[in-house]
Formats: structure tokens, sequence, C-alpha cells
């Protein structure tokens, strides 16, 4: 039953945030916007050869993509926070666990718009057949996504209650999602330049770990990291 | 996997969330009970040594000047402060984690703590949603028609003016019937007529035996609508004053 009432508030918090965002886009766009003059400047300014970007087009997606994506995790917070909503939020009848993954979903789905904006346009500007082989991308993709927003959503909520916080969650957050970067930008080289082999699995799995460990850490940590 | 996946984050979430111990639940006698309240900000104490009980059907002021405590008294009567020494039981329990506990409980703080995107109609259902509100849809209806707000139920929160917010963020507050009430200057940002609804509910609140806890600057609105006056100053409580007779028992305790 309780785990039935869970779900239930997990739905309405990413239904609640979700509908914000829609309504006023106060995030999504600039996110976006940042992340086309990354890809752009990435998939234009380097003249090498195909072969050659083809090696280093996983490490340039992706981090365009997680740079770009570091605002969506900067504002999930933060919005709560300047509202004052928090102090309501953190009232309500609700697990801090579920507060947390309502903001990893809605996190997710951002950075997943990201990449169907992002990879397309990239493909476009630099040739490298990035979407040859889409299963395998979108494992990466999603994997990547858990692993990226779970540590975001924490150090977002981390940083909300700092005053003049100005870049601390990109100065947090990018060195800890190195192993994600890194991950992402070797399993996609590997699927862009040969077969799927033991290799390849190899890295997806660290990517699977990463994700699983940092959603479930998350999870238990959240309520001494919002305690105030 | 991924409902393996699914289950094990549940299952998470019920483990972190102290909730599902046994609750003795006493409905009777105070709702809240605040004892040796001090809460410290860095090395400034805000609260030193605060006692206050309300009982079920009382309404309880907090005055004092400007940073005297009042808010942060509030916020630990909510459970949303965690003092440093003392203790606070609601209903006869010590957590304010407790699900019981949180559902017992009506806050309104200094902000309105309402989402600006959302029309006042999504603010009070979201919240609802949230508390478990069944009937969730006539009960916002019914709230938003007592608070005179039916024309403006469909419109954005950021697009009213002060007074409608705050009407609003009330009524948030109550969407779960709670039995105990904290509201911090619930009448701040309301013109006459939105007072004059304040208090009307406010009578309605106590005589449906709610225990109500408010801070405010108005004297007059305090001695109209208070059983007692709780009288703060430097994190202290200097006074008590009870409202029936105050000039004869207004009592110092420092």
């Amino acid at each position: 039953m309780q785990a039935y009432e869970s779900t239930k508030s997990l739905w309405w918090l990413i239904h609640k945030d979700l509908t914000r965002e829609f309504r006023v886009q106060h995030v999504w766009p600039g996110m976006v916007l940042l992340g086309l003059v990354l890809v752009f400047l990435l998939a234009t300014q380097l003249e090498l050869s195909l072969e050659e970007k083809t090696r280093v087009a996983g490490g340039l997606i992706w981090l365009a993509i997680f740079f770009a994506g570091t605002i969506a995790c900067e504002r999930s917070f933060a919005g709560e926070r300047d509202a004052g909503c928090w102090q309501v939020l953190a009232l309500y009848p609700v697990a801090p666990s579920v507060l947390f993954l309502a903001k990893v979903a809605v996190n997710f789905v951002a950075l997943a718009a990201l990449e169907f904006v992002l990879v397309p346009v990239f493909i476009v500007l630099s040739d490298v057949p990035l979407a040859s082989r889409p299963g395998p991308l979108m494992l990466i993709a999603v994997l990547s996504n858990f692993g990226f927003v779970s540590v975001g959503s924490l150090v977002s909520a981390l940083t909300a209650g700092v005053r003049r916080r100005g870049s601390l969650l990109a100065l947090l957050l990018l060195p800890l999602v190195v192993p994600v970067v890194f991950g992402s930008a070797e399993a996609t080289r590997l699927l862009l330049t040969g077969p799927i082999d033991s290799q390849w699995w190899l890295w997806t799995e660290l990517l699977a770990v990463f994700a699983i460990v940092f959603v479930v850490v998350g999870a238990f940590v959240f309520e001494f990291v919002v305690e105030e | 996997m991924m409902q393996m996946f699914h289950n094990t984050m549940l299952t998470s979430a019920l483990a972190i969330d102290r909730t599902s111990t046994p609750i003795s639940h006493v409905l009777g006698g105070n709702a809240v009970e605040a004892t040796g309240l001090t809460v410290v900000y860095g090395r400034l104490p805000v609260l030193r040594d605060v006692d206050l009980e309300i009982a079920a059907g009382e309404s309880v002021a907090v005055m004092g000047p400007n940073g005297a405590g009042k808010s942060t008294l509030l916020n630990c009567l909510v459970g949303a402060v965690r003092p440093a020494a003392g203790r606070v039981r609601w209903f006869g329990e010590a957590s304010a984690r407790c699900n019981f506990v949180r559902r017992q409980i009506g806050f309104l703080g200094q902000e309105t703590g309402l989402y600006d995107e959302l029309t006042a109609t999504e603010n009070l259902l979201f919240a609802g949603r949230m508390y478990g509100v069944s009937d969730v849809h006539d009960r916002v209806a019914n709230l938003l028609a007592d608070g005179n707000l039916r024309p403006q139920a469909h419109r954005p929160v950021g697009q009213l003016s002060q007074g409608m917010r705050q009407r609003v963020a009330i009524l948030r507050a109550l969407v779960h019937e709670p039995r105990l009430l904290v509201l911090d200057e619930p009448s701040a940002n309301l013109d006459a007529q939105g007072r004059e609804w304040l208090e009307r509910l406010h009578a309605r609140w106590r005589s449906a035996g709610r225990a109500i806890c408010f801070a405010s600057h108005d004297a007059a609105q305090c001695r109209a609508l208070a059983d007692r006056i709780v009288h703060l100053d430097a994190g202290r409580v200097v006074a008590i004053e009870r409202c029936d007779c105050p000039a004869t028992q207004l009592q110092g305790c420092a």
C-alpha cells in the first residue's frame, strides 16, 4: 500500500516539474542553445579526416551533452528553493528518496530531449555515422544519463541551499562525472570503430554499475543532503 | 531488470522514510509540546530554551520584533528545523518525519511556497495529491469557492496579486484538513476583506478543534484571535499574555 502511495507521489512530482517546464520553459531552451553552440563549434572547427573525427566523436558529443545538461541539474533544486517551495515540499508525507527519484526522472527526460536535438545536428555537421547502430547507442545514452543525472541531482540538492552558489554545481559535478564521460566516450568510440565486442560490453557495464550505484546511493543519502 | 530496479528503489524509499513504525495515534490532549527548544545558526543562538504547548482547539499567537525568533519557532513546531537542544512532540509522537504527524500539520511559511507557473487549482491539487487527499478535485473546488477565488482558479499563481497568492497559500495549508495549523504572518498582504475572511476561517478552525499557532506583528489581531500570546525577544519567551483578560494576566517568564 505504501509502495503504491510512493509511486503515485513520484508520478505527481514528475508531472508537476514537467508541467512547470513545458508551460514557462525556464531551463530547456537555454540548455539546448548551449548544447547547439558547443556541437556546432566542436563539429565544424576540427579539421580532421572522417576517420579521425569518428574516433573522437564520442568524446565530443558527450562533452557537449553533459556540459549543457548541467544547466538542467542546476535548476532542478534551485527552482524549488527560489520560490520557497522546498520548505513546503520537504514537509509533505513523502519519503526523501521519492523526491530524489522524481528529480532524477525529470533531469533524465531533459537530457534525453537534449540528445534528441544534439545527436542529429552533430551527425549532419560532422558526417560521423553516430547513429549507425541506434540500439547500442541508445543503451549507452540511457546508462550515461542515469549516471549523470543521479550525481547531478544530488549535487544540485547540496548546492541549492548555498547563497552565492554561482558555478559551484559545475565545479563539483563535472569532476564527479568523469567516469561517466570517459565511459560513454569510450563505449561510443568502440561502437563507431569496430564490432560490438567484450571491450564494448566492459565499458557499458561500467556505465551500468555507475548508474545503479549513484541512483541507489543518492536515494539513501538524499535525506541527509537536504536536511537543514 | 527494470522491475527489480523499480522494486529496489521503492523498498529503499520505504526504508529511508521511517514512517512505517506503529504509531500511537494520540489525538486528544496537546497537539504540540515543545520543551527547552534551543536553535543556533552558526554561533548565533536564535531560540533559547523555549517551552510551548498548544492544545486541540487552542489558538496561540507569537509576537516579537524582527529577529526575535518567531519564524524559527514556527519552523521547529512543524519539524522543518531541528533544534540544537530540546524536543518537540506532535500528538504524542516524537518524530515529525512520521507520515501520521505530517498529515496532521498544515504550514504556511514566510514565503507562499506556491509554483508561479501552475494555476491556483493545480497548486492545490498538487498539495492534495501529496497528502493523499481523497476526492481531491471536490476538495479543491470547495476551498477555492470558500476563498472567493473561483474566478482566479485557472490563472497561473504568478499572475495573481500578492493578496490572492496569500489566500491560495492559506488554502494550501488547509487542503488535507490538518489538526495543527502553523501560520507565519498569515495576514501579510491581505486587504481588509482578506483579513475578515481569515478571521472567519480562524473561528471555524477553532470550533472544529484544530490547534492554531500563528506569528503576527498585529497586536490587535493577535488579541482578537488568540487565547494566548507568546512574546518573544532575542530568542527568549519574555511574556505570555492570556487574551481573555490580558491586562491582569501578563506573566513575566524570563
